[in-house]
């Protein structure tokens, strides 16, 4: 039962790792080809993913709550927004790498616009990606494309924003001045 | 490792250097909590990467050429979205292949559509997002994602 309880916590990596040992069992080139395939996304991530983890920490021990707020925050306005767009753009690695940065910053009073801001730069917009479009597609394109993606996650931000609130996501309480306390033994009920 | 992420790397190491210097024991605290953030979402990250390999196999670059290349420019143009959507194919990968497309003639407007949901709406990591963000969050930003990629291909096609 326990096994069976690990799996339901974790939907999407036990529903992979069957398809794998489906595929294994019946159709052994093509799992060994798919692990191939993996192989190249799975560096990509092991090199970006310790970056994550310490500018996650950093944003955390060096930005004052005050300052995520006063700077991401619901009333940063034009000014947040480009912060988020210029934060997410100097950015490498897939967009859920962005999902732990984006996560602490919510944590710590940022506006739901400003992560949709920061996660569509992160996704769309990449400095060493828009050199390879540029070379691959034009500079023309790449500066038409750049602007029309720019504007969109702009108003996609505005948009989230209006339908989606705070409470409408799986947050731990605001800490207040919370990098001390352990949120985590505050949140379960005591053994 | 290029020189992009070589000057991540770095900086981030600077950064780090600096939290420890301010204050480790509130340091200490700080990467407990990122490995609390993280280590959630550790499982989903390998999940989607090797999800991402098996979608490869059954559906190479080569078979995405076919969508987009399509001479019904309005179906290829939803088409080209869709299978934007649910794959992740690295832009090394994916600017060369659309830009021989759009050389030998092809319409942008399923290029275009191709490469912005490529990154900005992924069906693979929607449930991860939806687990960390809420459901509301996520389906909205992959739908609004979807929609803005049409429009910013649409919007090229007369630009261009």
């Amino acid at each position: 039962m326990k096994l069976l309880d690990t799996m339901k916590r974790n939907k999407l990596p036990s529903a992979v790792a069957l398809a794998y040992v489906l595929l294994f069992a019946f159709k052994t080139d093509t799992a060994f080809a798919a692990v191939k395939n993996s192989a190249f996304y799975l560096k990509e991530m092991m090199i970006i993913l310790p970056v994550i983890y310490m500018l996650t920490t950093v944003i955390d021990v060096l930005v004052p709550r005050e300052a995520v707020i006063k700077n991401f925050g619901e009333n940063s306005g034009m000014k947040g927004n480009v912060l988020a767009l210029a934060l997410g753009s100097v950015s490498a690695g897939p967009v859920y790498a962005a999902f732990p940065i984006a996560k602490m910053l919510l944590q710590r009073g940022a506006s739901i616009s400003n992560i949709v801001i920061l996660l569509g730069a992160w996704a769309v917009i990449k400095i060493p990606m828009l050199a390879n479009e540029a070379r691959f597609l034009g500079p023309k394109f790449m500066v038409a494309r750049w602007v029309l993606t720019v504007i969109s996650i702009f108003i996609m931000g505005q948009i989230v924003q209006v339908f989606v609130k705070r409470d409408d996501m799986p947050l731990p309480e605001p800490d207040a001045e919370g990098t001390r306390t352990g949120e985590g033994k505050k949140n379960q009920p005591a053994r | 490792m290029d020189a992009f992420t070589i000057g991540l790397w770095s900086g981030s190491l600077l950064l780090m250097a600096a939290a420890f210097i301010k204050s480790r024991p509130k340091t200490f605290a700080a990467m407990k909590k990122s490995k609390k953030i993280m280590g959630n979402m550790l499982g989903d990250f390998i999940a989607i990467i090797f999800m991402i390999g098996l979608i490869l196999t059954r559906v190479p670059p080569e078979a995405i050429r076919t969508f987009l290349g399509s001479s019904n420019t309005e179906i290829a143009t939803v088409a080209a979205a869709l299978a934007g959507s649910v794959t992740l194919i690295p832009g090394f990968l994916a600017f060369p292949l659309v830009g021989s497309l759009v050389n030998a003639g092809a319409s942008i407007v399923p290029a275009v559509a191709f490469l912005t949901t490529l990154t900005m709406v992924g069906i693979i990591t929607y449930p991860l997002e939806s687990s960390e963000f809420g459901a509301r969050f996520a389906i909205l930003r992959n739908a609004l994602g979807f929609v803005f990629a049409i429009a910013i291909a649409l919007a090229m096609g007369v630009i261009l």
